[in-house]
């Protein structure tokens, strides 16, 4: 028997999302094969990682001997200077859930980040649709040019959204509950609301592990495979997986901040391999960890 | 089975000769067709007719059995490229890497290690099952009394043994051959001693050359030579490598039906990793992409467990529901006046809400009726987890004589049954709870407080 290795070329390509403004964009997507397929296809830019930053109170984890990084600055915009400076990241995302203060004064405190650093921001809401699509298009419409991530957009609030991303040439975060049609849905209402396919970025909805990981997974790998082998325009966005706040609320996490930082580490990696091509974290540690099997072990040495 | 049994028939000799014990090879066509005949029964048989039928009788990736007993690991005989297709089906085994240069208490420890951390969870026990024995000091008696320790030790763990001197192989496999070891690695080196040597075929032998095209010659020799059980290692260099070399080797035996790739693999995250976090990470990766061994250097509780809740979660059946026990639950050590909550057997829910329970510190008691998996509304909308059904399962869950109290607190997403639920069960009252469990450890409090208001 003569061996000849099973290649596949795929008919369809993700598109290509560039995040932030002018001079620090980061580009997410644009691969022509799965992830990390490179002996079968391009994958012009790996996933990438971006670590979040609660707009009003900082992460109680850090209570937990959390090492280097137990005592975070209080005010965001400090905390992302850190951020940026200590662990070099490319990407910062504002978390707002269970924030309980006034939507103006979350668009302030967001705007006053947003300001203060000049790397990509993902701006996601509180998720209570009423709530964001007030918010979201207040920041969108400040912060013209930013070239922010904002969401979750759904399917009850997504024209507000919309129209002031496409407004502010801003990107938005499509977000449905585990559910590939439904995605593929929301996708096609928001393109017709005006938006590029190159603005959004699909949130498939993430569990964290042992809390129903592998549908998120699966939900994940369904909408690559439409994507690439069936050539789905409509399912050709980038994914997102918002897995921090998931991570950080098992109990799994909260007794042990070693096994916390894997079960966080093990769900983004495992949603890596799965097509996210972008994961938000929550803890430094986890950040550090998976940039470091990113880095060092999931890059094609040849490709570069 | 893809193959008609009048297309078998076409290919058959015709004679009728009865030599396979049936009538006419119109009969035999169809028992083959069926799988309940071998195609060797008929002795004029093409040879090209018998290996296709021979292929389509057996899994496209051979199944692999290392150990023995209830405790034997098995893998391979995987169907599919994406869980989601139909499922993954023998989850790949961990094994813990122990090198006979190690110290004596060392190797107690880890020994003890594999053997204590054992996990339960949705009912399912979780535990890694191998020991790696790697002869790395060169001597042969030192190796042999690791495997002796071993086998003294652990009783049931299933045994790998590393060694690149293939008379080590040889001489551990002699004194463990009834618990059924993986010998590792057979290479283009020893593969002629390997052949020689080991008398036993049905020995598993992991298989080793530097990448895929290198590994096919090898397999192909060993199984002219009557191995079947294999086990392939590409030798892949990083991550990156290995993605790309485990799902050519499964696409291959999927997608091309080359049955020298058609065996599970191992993967060694223990030499490729600096670090025991990294290591974790290596290994989660391998586990989602295909591997069927996974060594590693290090096992902690806190890295341990979460690998073994990934390899459940990747490995679970997709076309089922997630489901647990039905019965009642104490959490935090409840007493007479703890709280109740009531809510679905659904996997998920009881997780989300046993897990916020907990964290709440209340003692109290958590009621999972069996909804066959469904969660609360989907429960509710198809009558499982309606008034009647609720008020028969509390009757027989026998928590009416745990507490002195007759509080019952379902989910927020069923409020409208409230009024139906307290005419099923007239002694109690039903307080409708949150909708999402992050509010359940205010609502515990509040009812704790309560309670013990009117208890006083
Ligand atoms: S032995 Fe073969 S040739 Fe003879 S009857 Fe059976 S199938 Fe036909």
């Amino acid at each position: 028997m003569v061996y000849q290795p099973a290649i596949d070329i795929y008919s369809g390509k993700i598109e290509e999302v560039i995040l932030g403004p002018g001079g620090n964009s980061v580009r997410i997507g644009g691969e022509d094969t799965l992830p990390f397929h490179s002996f079968e296809g391009v994958l012009p830019n790996p996933p990438k990682l971006a670590l979040e930053i609660c707009i009003t109170k900082q992460a109680d984890w850090t209570e937990e001997k959390a090492g280097d990084f137990s005592n975070l600055p209080s005010e965001p915009a400090d905390l992302a200077k850190k951020y940026i400076e200590e662990l070099g990241i490319e990407i910062i995302a504002l978390q707002f859930a269970g924030a309980a203060i006034s939507i103006d004064e979350m668009a302030k405190r967001a705007i006053k980040v947003i300001k203060a650093v000049d790397i990509p921001i993902i701006i996601y809401g509180t998720g209570v649709s009423e709530q964001d699509q007030i918010l979201l298009p207040q920041i969108a419409a400040t912060c013209a040019g930013k070239g922010l991530l904002l969401g979750p957009a759904k399917k009850e609030n997504y024209r507000e959204i919309a129209a002031a991303c496409v407004a502010y040439d801003q990107r938005v975060i499509a977000q449905t509950p585990l559910d590939v049609n439904a995605a593929k849905q929301l996708n096609i209402m928001l393109i017709k609301e005006g938006l590029a396919a190159d603005q959004i970025v699909i949130d498939p909805l993430s569990s964290a592990l042992g809390y129903g990981m592998e549908y998120t997974y699966s939900v994940m790998e369904r909408i690559k495979l439409a994507a690439l082998v069936h050539n789905d325009k409509m399912m050709q966005m980038p994914i997102i997986a918002n897995i921090g706040a998931e991570c950080w609320k098992t109990k799994e996490a909260k007794e042990d901040i070693t096994q916390g930082v894997l079960w966080e580490g093990i769900t983004a990696l495992c949603f890596i391999l799965a097509g996210a091509n972008i994961v938000l974290l929550k803890s430094p540690h986890t950040y550090k960890l998976t940039q470091q099997i990113l880095s060092k072990h999931l890059t094609d040495v040849e490709a570069n | 089975m893809p193959i008609k049994g009048t297309d078998i028939q076409k290919r058959l000799p015709g004679t009728n000769c009865k030599e396979c014990g049936l009538p006419t090879c119109f009969g035999f066509a169809m028992k083959l067709a069926t799988g309940k005949l071998k195609p060797d029964a008929c002795p004029y048989i093409a040879q090209s007719l018998r290996e296709e039928i021979e292929n389509l009788l057996t899994p496209p990736v051979k199944l692999v059995v290392i150990g023995t007993g209830e405790q034997a690991l098995n893998i391979g005989e995987e169907e599919v490229m994406f869980r989601h297709e139909k499922t993954f089906f023998h989850p790949p085994g961990l094994a813990l890497l122990i090198s006979d240069t190690e110290t004596d208490a060392e190797i107690t420890a880890k020994i003890d290690k594999l053997q204590e951390l054992q996990f339960k969870r949705v009912g399912m026990e979780l535990r890694a099952e191998l020991l790696a024995l790697q002869s790395l000091s060169g001597e042969k008696a030192k190796f042999i009394a690791l495997v002796e320790k071993v086998l003294s030790q652990a009783a049931t763990a299933g045994i790998v043994l590393i060694a690149k001197q293939f008379d080590h192989l040889l001489a551990a496999q002699e004194i463990c051959n009834d618990r059924k070891p993986l010998l590792y690695p057979i290479t283009a080196a020893n593969i002629d001693d390997a052949i020689a040597g080991l008398n036993e075929r049905a020995t598993p032998i992991g298989v080793q050359a530097e990448g895929i095209e290198e590994l096919v010659p090898l397999v192909e020799k060993l199984r002219s030579a009557g191995f079947e059980q294999i086990v392939l290692d590409p030798s892949s260099k990083n991550l990156i490598e290995a993605i790309r070399d485990q799902t050519l080797i499964r696409r291959a035996a999927l997608k091309k039906d080359f049955r020298l790739l058609g065996f599970p693999t191992i993967t060694f995250p223990c030499f490729l990793a600096k670090e025991a976090q990294e290591e974790v990470l290596l290994a989660a990766s391998l586990i989602a992409k295909y591997a069927g061994i996974i060594v590693v250097r290090n096992i902690k509780r806190h890295s341990l467990f979460p690998l073994l809740v990934e390899r459940m979660n990747i490995y679970t059946d997709p076309r089922r529901p997630m489901t647990v026990e039905e019965k009642v639950y104490e959490i935090n050590s409840p007493d007479a006046a703890a709280p109740v909550i009531l809510t679905t057997n659904f996997a998920l829910t009881y997780f989300a809400v046993s897990s916020e329970m907990e964290a709440s510190k209340v003692p109290s008691f958590l009621c999972i009726q069996n909804t066959e998996g469904l969660c609360v509304l989907a429960a509710w909308s198809t009558g499982k987890f309606a008034a009647d059904t609720i008020a028969s399962y509390i009757k027989r869950s026998g928590i009416a004589d745990k507490i002195n109290h007759r509080n019952l607190i379902i989910p927020g997403y069923v409020a409208q049954i409230k009024g139906e639920l307290e005419e099923e069960l007239p002694d109690w009252q039903i307080i409708v709870g949150t909708r999402e469990a992050s509010g359940i450890p205010a609502l515990l409090k509040r009812q704790k407080q309560l309670l013990e208001l009117s208890g006083s």
